[in-house]
């Protein structure tokens, strides 16, 4: 075990769901569970970091030193039908060992705060998705009835076949083993990054996933915060696919497709 | 952690308290490594501790060394030094005059131990009683030829009014330093790092750049309030 846990409040939670947002495709899961600490204020439970962690920290734009680390929050829902807690981060471990270890260790302690339904946001990789298209939301889920249920209430298609890395997915089959439900919702992301790597936020695919959460949740939540941020990405990525249909004409232009069959391979 | 430790610490505990470390370690241009060096040429310095890890290769798979990866475990050995064999360790020294300091001489562990190595370093600097560390690095971007990062908002004000410094560096800040410098804010501790620009030399990453780390020992004894005079980065 190479996790380190910090208790920084206690609560009294029921009937808990618990919602995962780690750095994935596009940071949509992790962005969309940002945006829900942002809107419901919720208590800081618990903090981790991991040896398995990639061994660095950030310097941030204010000059702020960042160190790599998970947030378990705990959110009392004043209608009652279940409380909330959610877990954000800036990282998460890089090896099946740590990534497996998290999982089960989160769950623990979730389960110390009442969970029984766990919720795995994550962004899923598209080659292609229009600037103007929303993002088609996949899911899946622990048990077919569940899926069904989901498919009946809130017309969900269905991940058929793949596999869904990092915690975000593992946390779900993780959460099957111990008799809990577990759904994973999947958004369509093209996954940019920057030229030096750094993954751009799909606040687009984030605000597609908040939509079919908070319903499935039943909690209320006031999305207009991430329209500028998905605005943003809609124009970023008209600019992407404009660029790439430039490349590609050039490219042709240079090296015409070759009529004559290869003779050999 | 569960697991048993890795690391083996010797520790001689110094008569005095020690409020003040400067840290470095092999990286970018060695521009921190080597103003650390001169740094130390300036001070009467004892040997407070070692740590050992099972982790510490001498040889990486990674280039730059710093640049950890998971199955990147690289070769265990012994370091050469004159005809002398040591272990590869990260070594503490301590000054009581002129200045209480303590001194801190990184070892990038693999992967697998780099954090338990960093929170050994940062639990022998409670130890010590150290409350504020500075950590010394270099940086290839355009920008101010020192420029910093600090572990609150207050020290970056403080930094800039006392010492005329500024962020400039944005992103990650790999290995035994950076995640020192992490650990060590996450415990509470005043941490501010100094960032020397420097070109990278991507042939081989470590070679040092003496112009860079030369103003950021400068910067370091200013700070400490050291006369730099005599002292002089060299190769």
């Amino acid at each position: 075990m190479r996790i380190r846990w910090r208790q920084v409040a206690i609560g009294d939670f029921k009937d808990s769901r618990l919602i995962v947002g780690m750095p994935d495709m596009g940071f949509a899961g992790k962005q969309a569970v940002d945006y829900l600490v942002q809107e419901l204020k919720p208590t800081l439970l618990l903090e981790a970091y991991s040896t398995h962690f990639p061994a660095q920290v950030i310097i941030t734009k204010e000059g702020l030193i960042e160190f790599l680390k998970c947030q378990l929050y705990g959110w009392k829902n004043p209608q009652g039908g279940g409380d909330v807690l959610l877990l954000t981060g800036n990282a998460q471990p890089l090896t099946p060992e740590g990534q497996y270890a998290f999982a089960r260790e989160l769950l623990e302690k979730a389960e110390r705060f009442g969970v029984r339904e766990v919720y795995s946001l994550s962004g899923y990789l598209v080659e292609f998705r229009p600037p103007e298209k929303e993002p088609s939301i996949y899911a899946v889920a622990t048990s077919p009835e569940l899926f069904a249920e989901l498919k009946a209430r809130f017309g969900l298609s269905q991940l058929e076949k793949g596999s869904i890395e990092g915690v975000q997915g593992l946390i779900v089959g993780e959460a099957r083993v111990r008799g809990l439900k577990g759904i994973c919702l999947l958004a369509e992301t093209p996954g940019y990054s920057t030229p030096s790597g750094r993954p751009i936020v799909d606040a687009k695919a984030s605000r597609a996933l908040l939509k079919v959460l908070t319903q499935i949740l039943g909690v209320e939540v006031d999305l207009s915060g991430l329209e500028r941020q998905a605005a943003l990405t809609e124009e970023f990525m008209e600019r992407v696919a404009r660029l790439e249909q430039q490349v590609l004409e050039q490219v042709l232009r240079v090296r015409p497709p070759s009529k004559e069959k290869p003779y050999y391979v | 952690m569960s697991d048993p430790s890795r690391c083996k610490v010797n520790l001689v505990k110094p008569e005095g308290s020690l409020s003040q470390a400067v840290a470095s370690s092999p990286g970018l241009r060695s521009v921190g490594w080597k103003a650390l060096t001169s740094l130390a040429s300036r001070l009467n310095l004892t040997l407070t501790a070692e740590i050992f890890s099972d982790d510490f290769p001498t040889y990486y798979d990674t280039v730059p060394s710093y640049f950890a990866k998971p199955g990147a475990y690289g070769m265990a050995g012994v370091v050469v030094e004159s005809g002398d064999i040591s272990l590869p360790r990260v070594k503490v020294y301590h000054s009581l005059k002129p200045i209480s300091l303590c001194l801190i001489y990184g070892y990038h562990a693999n992967f697998y131990g780099q954090y338990e190595v960093a929170e050994v370093v940062v639990e022998l600097m409670e130890n010590l009683k150290v409350t504020r560390l500075y950590v010394l690095a270099g940086y290839a971007l355009e920008g101010e030829s020192i420029c910093c990062a600090a572990s609150t908002r207050g020290l970056l004000e403080e930094a800039e009014k006392a010492y005329g410094l500024k962020p400039g560096y944005v992103g990650p800040f790999l290995g035994f330093s950076g995640l020192l410098a992490g650990l060590a804010a996450d415990r509470g501790m005043e941490v501010l790092c100094l960032f020397s620009k420097t070109k990278p030399n991507p042939e081989n990453p470590e070679s040092p750049d003496l112009e860079a780390s030369e103003k950021l020992y400068k910067k370091i004894c200013e700070i400490l309030k050291i006369n730099s005079e005599k002292g002089k980065v060299d190769s």
